[in-house]
């Protein structure tokens, strides 16, 4: 029995270094890609081919770039051994989002002519599948290649890049565990197979299965083949990035928002009831607490701000049905897409979309904010509470569908959702020290950006952008973007002093 | 392979990173939250928490689709009723480790063979300490080994030697060396480095070298290596399950066995059942005592108590009251390094013993770990030569092994063989191959049809 653990011969960073140097060339390649794949836009649609080319060039050279700062990364690691404990863990997750968004706003600096703080931004909310935007004519902005770039960084990030890295490169035994943990969505990930690396391959085809069938049927709702892969990578991702100023609404086809909408709830499902479908048959969905949730909660929200609207004679049942339900939920897996400004929405229907701001879908899916499963664990505590209050010495654990949650798991929750709300009201109050915006703004944007969401209220609503914060508000939110994704944990413990301390 | 392992103890632990790592897929059973905690966090298999003499636990652990079920929990009771349980509801191979002598037949019949050999259904039986037993009696009977394995139903033996400072083969190149029919050298440890001596390598005094052979020729090159005899008189301390199964395979080949045991009551209990052999009641870790009972003059000193600390410090003292060589038993593998440094001439350690037998019989068809040599550097192999594999295409004289690679024994439709220039494995075949650890992929190329 030789020992496991990792060696200490090497410091943390060389030992790290090869995950890091391959994510890089992962990237390179991906940039590189995104670039041929501009060339699917159609001249006869408007796309200037002369850009297009132009682009393409801009990209090959990001992704040289890219490629040329992996081989340092793998110099130093060359014959160091990838032994990943615990700490290497997070320090390679967080240090490869970190990367990945520095990196991956090289094609916005060299095609767009972004700023820096710009680029950064755009980058980090594509890769956190936000979907906020600091450009007011995203049409006019950015050229055929450039919008690949922008939807794919949606899609690289939807499952976790992590996902597809443990995945598709060599296993590294328990290391590729903690790396797939470390970047986890949600508590009760797993459950799909025993061996980490089987688990990340059937989600990831999963991923792939559900993306490739969405490009599919948006094409035969008369999308157009460009828009129609664009748009598949943005809503698998729960991201909201659109390539056309008017977001998803400037279609104005019915067949094409029910699509979206429809694969806006599966990216919002946990793809591991996909797999169970397969063997359990439908019953697997109806048995699982959350999803009965998620479900409920997306019809009842719909109903209230359909009845919302009727009430107030804004809209007819078929209008008010079509918008909200859209609405709805977009807002809730924080895709982000809109089809409707609901900033002209009653103050009761705005009320009802900012608590499902919090909400998110389903643990083990592609959405962003705190996941239902969350929301349910905390609802239940509180009731424990009260229960308490009268009955003092009552015993009696949290139960989720039939099983004990561990103590361990209530903590980590509680945790979670202060840190949630603390991360909000701290970046709401930075983005109002260095711009002059209201309350609704800097709440908004906050808010938004670590949920994941994109739009907000205010002068980040549906219709505007991020584009008038100062740079420093917009490093802010993306580092508020980023904590979102990787839920807080990962990011933060590098910078809890005793992470470097030995 | 699709394995449930019910039991998270030491041998449980072991089997499931070594199976996980071996990519096959494995759900971790355990009763113990923190048991379980612990191996989620350390290995790559999926846990569930649950008894595991509970046939809903076992259902929900899906033993009804896996390949191997090893049930390996502190209780023989729970190994048994689990291993049968999971017989039952489909389990295809079942595996439980039991501890207690109670399992034993005392006295058994020629032709008895007890739950070892498939009673009840439950596919093998391990009893770690019987095992260890059996290890130490080898290593009594052979002469001068430090440790002795045994492969292909006994009929292939490897055999660990330190060699002293008049050995006969000190610095002749291996090449030159007539060694007994049916006998090679394996590998060499030499400064705690281990490796694969070529032909014009020559030994040095204090080398700790691997000799393969059959079984019966054995103490043939072991005379030839270090000029030892079996042990005659042999002191055992503590009359557990392991001293008294040992003092009984001794005294019934005629070693005089003396066994120490500190407590009383069991002390008189197992002079009972030992008709040969003497049982005296007393504490090893006491020096005088050791010097009472003449145990310098032993040939060979075992201490096989549970506490590993008096194991050791017994050992010692024997050592240093003039016992040729010492062996103790510990229960903590990482302790097995340190014990060599501290003097120790052998330690062995129970779990290590059974979970290297769950290993060897978990899946026979491929390439498995059967024992690892040194601290891991290399290990012993029984691979079966594929058909069209490189490693059947020529005799082994005219084919290119890679380093650090030695075929020991071929097992094949002509009884066992210990492998020479001359020899053809093929397609078929077991192989036992002594192997570099790193080294595991080029065995695999060997054994394996196809691109070279």
């Amino acid at each position: 029995m030789t020992d496991n653990d990792p060696v200490h011969k090497y410091s943390l960073i060389r030992m790290t270094a090869r995950p890091l140097g391959l994510l890089l060339l992962v990237l390179s390649a991906s940039i590189a890609a995104c670039g041929a794949l501009g060339f699917l836009a159609d001249p006869a649609l408007g796309w200037d081919p002369e850009e297009t080319a132009q682009d393409f060039e801009h990209m090959l050279r990001a992704a040289f770039i890219t490629a040329i700062a992996a081989v340092p990364f793998l110099l130093a690691s060359w014959r160091v051994p990838v032994r990943l404990g615990r700490r290497e863990a997070l320090f390679v997750v967080s240090t490869i989002w970190i990367a990945m968004g520095l990196f991956g706003s090289v094609p916005y600096v060299m095609g767009a002519n972004m700023d820096f703080a710009d680029a950064l931004f755009e980058a980090f909310s594509g890769l956190t599948t936000t979907g906020a935007t600091i450009l007011d004519d995203i049409e006019g902005r950015l050229s055929a290649p450039l919008h690949m770039w922008r939807m794919a960084t949606h899609w690289l990030g939807g499952l976790g890049i992590v996902v597809l890295f443990v995945a598709l490169m060599p296993g590294w035994g328990v290391g590729s565990k903690r790396l797939f943990q470390s970047e986890a969505a949600g508590p009760q990930t797993g459950g799909i197979s025993p061996r980490i690396r089987d688990t990340a391959k059937t989600l990831l085809l999963i991923y792939c299965s559900i993306t490739v069938v969405l490009i599919g049927a948006l094409w035969a709702a008369e999308m157009p083949l460009f828009d129609a892969v664009t748009h598949s990578f943005s809503t698998i991702a729960t991201g909201g990035f659109s390539i056309k100023n008017g977001s998803v609404g400037e279609y104005n086809n019915l067949a094409i928002e029910l699509t979206i909408l429809a694969g806006m709830l599966l990216a919002g499902t946990n793809f591991a009831l996909f797999h169970r479908f397969k063997t359990e048959g439908y019953g697997v969905f109806w048995r699982t607490p959350e999803f009965r949730v998620y479900v409920l909660l997306v019809a009842g929200a719909t109903l209230l701000i359909t009845s919302d609207m009727i009430i107030n004679a804004t809209h007819g049942l078929g209008d008010a049905l079509r918008y909200s339900s859209f609405q709805v939920v977009a807002i809730m897996t924080g895709t982000g897409f809109g089809t409707a400004d609901y900033e002209q929405w009653s103050t009761l229907s705005r009320s009802l979309l900012l608590m499902l701001y919090f909400c998110g879908g389903m643990a083990g899916s592609t959405t962003g904010s705190m996941k239902l499963i969350r929301i349910m664990i905390i609802v239940k505590v509180v009731l424990h509470e009260i229960r308490l209050g009268f009955r003092p010495t009552l015993v009696a654990p949290i139960r989720l569908g039939g099983s004990t949650v561990a103590d361990t798991v209530v903590r980590g929750t509680l945790a979670y959702a202060l840190i949630f709300v603390a991360t909000v009201v701290i970046g709401a109050m930075a983005v109002a020290a260095l711009d002059p915006v209201d309350l609704t703004t800097a709440l908004m944007a906050s808010l938004a950006c670590v949920a994941n969401v994109g739009p907000g209220l205010g002068a980040v609503g549906p219709t505007d952008n991020y584009g008038f914060f100062s740079d420093g508000s917009k490093v802010i939110l993306s580092f508020c973007m980023l904590l979102g994704r990787l839920e807080f944990f990962s990011l933060l413990s590098l910078f809890v002093p005793s992470f470097w301390r030995r | 392979m699709n394995v449930v392992i019910i039991g998270m103890g030491g041998v449980g632990f072991h089997v499931a990173k070594t199976l996980a790592r071996g990519g096959h897929e494995v759900l971790a059973v355990d009763l113990d939250p923190r048991r379980i905690s612990h191996t989620a966090e350390r290995l790559d298999v999926a846990t569930l928490r649950g008894y595991g003499a509970n046939p809903r636990t076992l259902a929900l652990a899906g033993v009804d689709k896996a390949d191997l079920v090893v049930c390996s929990t502190d209780s023989d009771e729970v190994n048994l009723i689990a291993a049968l349980a999971s017989k039952q509801l489909g389990a295809t191979r079942t595996v439980a480790r039991l501890q207690s002598g109670e399992y034993e037949d005392t006295e058994p019949g020629e032709d008895e063979e007890g739950l070892h050999y498939g009673m009840f259904g439950i596919d093998m039986v391990v009893n770690s300490h019987i095992l260890a037993a059996d290890e130490m009696f080898d290593i009594a009977r052979s002469h001068g080994a430090l440790d002795v394995h045994m492969f292909a139903n006994n009929r292939v033996e490897l055999a660990e030697v330190e060699l002293p400072k008049d050995s006969a083969v000190l610095g002749v190149p291996l090449k030159d060396l007539r060694l007994p029919e049916q006998t090679r050298v394996g590998a060499v440890i030499r400064d705690g480095r281990l490796f694969m001596p070529r032909g014009r390598d020559a030994l040095e005094s204090g080398d700790r070298v691997y000799l393969f052979g059959q079984t019966g020729r054995m103490n043939a090159i072991e005379d030839l290596f270090v000029h030892g005899n079996s042990a005659q008189r042999v002191v055992i301390y503590g009359g557990n399950v392991i001293g008294e199964h040992l003092s009984r395979q001794l005294a019934k080949v005629g070693v005089e066995v003396l066994v120490i045991e500190p407590d009383r009551d069991r002390a008189q209990r197992l002079a009972k059942t030992l008709v040969r052999g003497n049982v005296v009641h007393g504490d090893c870790t006491d020096i005088e005592k050791l010097r009472e009972e003449a145990v310098g003059r032993a040939d060979l000193y075992f201490a096989v108590t549970e506490d590993d600390e008096n194991n050791m410090m017994s050992a010692l003292l024997a050592k240093r009251l003039g016992t040729p060589r010492v062996c103790s038993v510990v229960h903590r593998p990482a302790y097995i390094a340190i014990y060599r440094e501290l003097g120790l001439d052998m330690a062995i350690s129970p779990r290590q013993v059974a979970a290297d037998h769950i290993l060897r019989y978990s899946n026979p068809a491929q390439i498995e770990s059967v024992i690892h040599l040194g601290d891991g550097d290399a290990e012993v192999l029984e691979v079966v030569a594929a058909l069209e594999s490189p490693i059947t295409e020529a005799p082994l004289r005219n084919l290119t092994m890679p380093e650090g690679v030695t075929i020991g024994g071929i097992i094949g439709s002509d009884g066992v063989q210990i492998a020479n220039g001359d020899t053809h494995v093929e397609p078929g075949d077991t192989v036992i191959v002594m192997a570099m650890s790193k080294r595991r992929k080029s065995v695999t190329k060997l054994f394996k049809r196809g691109l070279f």
